[in-house]
């Protein structure tokens, strides 16, 4: 570093001031705090969409299973506790107050990842703080949401895991490896599952499903009707790539 | 049909107003993962890039005012509508949004840039 004298008074460094000093300081608890909560979450098992008991039975609210792991989940590999995804139809329509939930809490993940990528400063970090804590039931989601892209290996690793904040995705996916007859073993074998963040999962997923004027108005998964399980594999790690989730 | 009759009714700059809401929406319904609603504004929204398209001349260059728009989802879809009409151009923005890395309509213009490059991708 220059000493300070060779620099002119324009271009010297200012001091923040106690304001700015304070904001920074606030932001940085906040997201040591969320880092712990994150950790807490995790060695408990923590799991925001494992079903519940419903309402109005005597047991209602608490987790359902005697272990507490989800009724009617899927066994082995990809039976995270959440709602499918890899699947023919278009999911249902989740209810309209978890759609608002989800959608702030999308909106400050994005916001995150842009203030990242902006690198903004303390005031920003401190109100991005605060939505954390105002969303505090998405964090794992919002969290994970900013992972950097990992390699095939990394994300392959974590499948199976039932991590908060994470849902395992099939490269090819399950209701096109039944139309293709690719066997079971090699849908839901090590190569093909991998552990992604939860909304990243949601956006691929949504570009699988959606009309695309590439291929005609149709969805990229009809495209891909009727080809082998290497054109699968290639299109799945590219859209893996461009969401960046794999590096 | 009805849809289409209704659309032939429409002036350019109704359409591309039109246009620009139903991207709004669309980009909203991407935001709540409402799939089945996401497809059906695509649909509108091709319709209407369809009408333009019909049209002396193929309208769908009223499109690019777009280009630029601080909606995404707007910027994305005049862009793709434009891929035929002025590929230099069009395919310029859609960088832009992939560079911008604004998911996921960044994810939809990279897969839209791979697949031009693959040649798998030829608009019309």
């Amino acid at each position: 570093m220059l000493p300070k004298q060779s620099l002119s008074k324009s271009s010297r460094p200012r001091p923040l001031n106690a304001r700015a000093m304070a904001g920074h300081i606030a932001g940085e608890r906040m997201m040591a705090a969320f880092a712990r909560f994150q950790t807490f979450a995790e060695k408990a098992g923590f799991n925001r969409d494992q079903p519940r008991v419903p309402a109005g039975n005597p047991e209602g609210g608490r987790w359902s299973g005697s272990d507490g792991s989800s009724q009617g989940s899927r066994t082995g590999i990809g039976g995270n506790g959440g709602p499918p995804l890899d699947q023919e139809q278009a999911p249902k329509q989740p209810p309209k107050e978890k759609t608002s939930r989800i959608k702030a809490a999308k909106a400050l993940a994005k916001r995150i990842a842009q203030q990242l990528l902006r690198r903004a400063g303390p005031i920003g970090a401190l109100i991005t703080a605060i939505e954390l804590a105002e969303n505090y039931s998405q964090m794992p989601s919002v969290t994970s949401y900013q992972d950097a892209p990992k390699t095939l290996s990394e994300l392959q690793q974590n499948a199976g895991k039932r991590r908060p904040g994470y849902e395992d995705h099939h490269i090819v996916e399950q209701g096109a490896g039944r139309h293709e007859g690719f066997s079971r073993s090699q849908i839901d074998g090590a190569d093909n599952v991998v552990s992604v963040p939860t909304y990243k999962h949601h956006e691929i997923t949504g570009w699988y499903n959606k009309p695309n004027k590439n291929f005609g108005m149709q969805t990229p998964r009809n495209y891909l009707r009727g080809k082998d399980w290497s054109e699968h594999v290639r299109v799945g790690h590219e859209a893996m790539r461009t969401f960046k989730v794999l590096k | 049909m009805r849809q289409r009759k209704n659309l032939e009714s429409l002036s350019n700059a109704e359409i591309v107003n039109l246009f620009e809401q139903l991207c709004i929406e669309q980009y909203d319904a991407m935001e709540g993962d409402e799939q089945a609603r996401v497809n059906r504004l695509v649909w509108r929204i091709h319709d209407l890039e369809m009408e333009l398209k019909s049209r002396p001349g193929d309208q769908r260059y009223e499109l690019m005012k777009l280009f630029g728009h601080p909606n995404m989802q707007v910027r994305l879809s005049a862009a793709e509508a434009n891929l035929a009409v002025d590929y230099a151009s069009a395919r310029r923005e859609i960088q832009a949004i992939k560079d911008s890395q604004w998911f996921p309509q960044a994810g939809h213009a990279g897969m839209t840039l791979y697949f031009l490059d693959t040649g798998e991708s030829k608009p019309t």
